[in-house]
């Protein structure tokens, strides 16, 4: 039986154990750089760099994490705060939003349907936010707190983005309205 | 046309942003190898030294209970003597916390 997150980490914390932790990174890896992907807008290679600097982190701060929460969440966390500071430092040079969106948003390693397409051009019509929102609301499965925990954000302001970002996209995707 | 109801807008986002899971590829292989060593045991030149210092201290102390019984004194009589009892456990417990400290800071 494969051993629950909670377990593994009590494995690491008792035993100082590598392996175990190795099981947590080898869960929870896609979930971390998708998340930095979209972040870093496509940049695979900042991604990834952030995603491990954020399991680093993770390993070290471990006792911190409480066992009421996900695992995952706690993670993406760390993961944002990851992305936050590296922007900070990466003020001053060429700043990722200039970058063109739609080279960036999507990798070309992905092959994707023409819905998919269609809502990842109208995703990048959205503020940043409301994409980040309804990614990890639609995309990861976390709940509204979730994502306010994860993007140190009151709940009430997720909500808005969440709305907001839906009411726009029903709009623009009205073609893809299986009645009409 | 009418724009999509929640229902269907969710289903659709739920449709549209599903991706496949991303490939490992050797980075849960990079993180823990990047995952810094175990912090080096700071106090263990302390303990060796206190533990140094407590085998010494008991060796002494034994010693000292050992010569200041009579000549004829027996080997059986000199191990009932409390001080010198007291002296060889110290001594052992300083050996292993020493032994304790050095393996500790070995494997770190």
């Amino acid at each position: 039986m494969t051993p629950a997150d909670s377990e593994l980490i009590a494995h690491c914390l008792r035993n100082d154990d590598t392996d175990a932790f190795g099981e947590l990174v080898q869960r929870h890896q896609s979930a971390v750089r998708r998340f930095l992907r979209h972040l870093a807008r496509g940049d695979g290679a900042l991604a990834d760099d952030l995603a491990q600097e954020t399991f680093i982190q993770a390993h070290r701060g471990l006792l911190r994490f409480r066992p009421d929460s996900r695992f995952e969440t706690w993670l993406l966390g760390i993961a944002h705060n990851q992305f936050r500071n590296s922007r900070r430092r990466r003020r001053g040079e060429a700043a990722l939003s200039e970058m063109n969106p739609e080279e960036t948003a999507l990798p070309s390693s992905e092959r994707l349907s023409d819905l998919q397409m269609d809502l990842a051009s109208a995703m990048n019509r959205l503020s940043a936010d409301e994409q980040l929102s309804l990614m990890l609301s639609f995309q990861m499965g976390l709940s509204h707190s979730e994502i306010a925990a994860v993007l140190e954000r009151p709940l009430g302001t997720v909500k808005i983005h969440i709305s907001r970002g839906k009411e726009r996209l029903r709009q623009i995707l009205s073609p893809w309205n299986p009645r009409t | 046309m009418s724009p999509p109801d929640d229902t269907e807008l969710e289903a659709l986002l739920r449709e549209g942003l599903k991706r496949p899971p991303l490939r490992d590829g050797g980075f849960t292989a990079q993180v823990l190898g990047a995952l810094p060593r175990r912090r080096p045991f700071r106090h263990y030149r302390l303990l060796v030294g206190l533990g140094w210092a407590g085998a010494a201290s008991g060796l002494s102390v034994a010693l000292w209970a050992g010569c200041s019984g009579s000549g004829e004194a027996s080997a059986a009589s000199l191990i009932s003597n409390a001080w010198l009892g007291f002296a060889l456990v110290a001594t052992l417990m300083s050996c292993l916390g020493a032994w304790y400290a050095i393996d500790s800071a070995s494997r770190a």
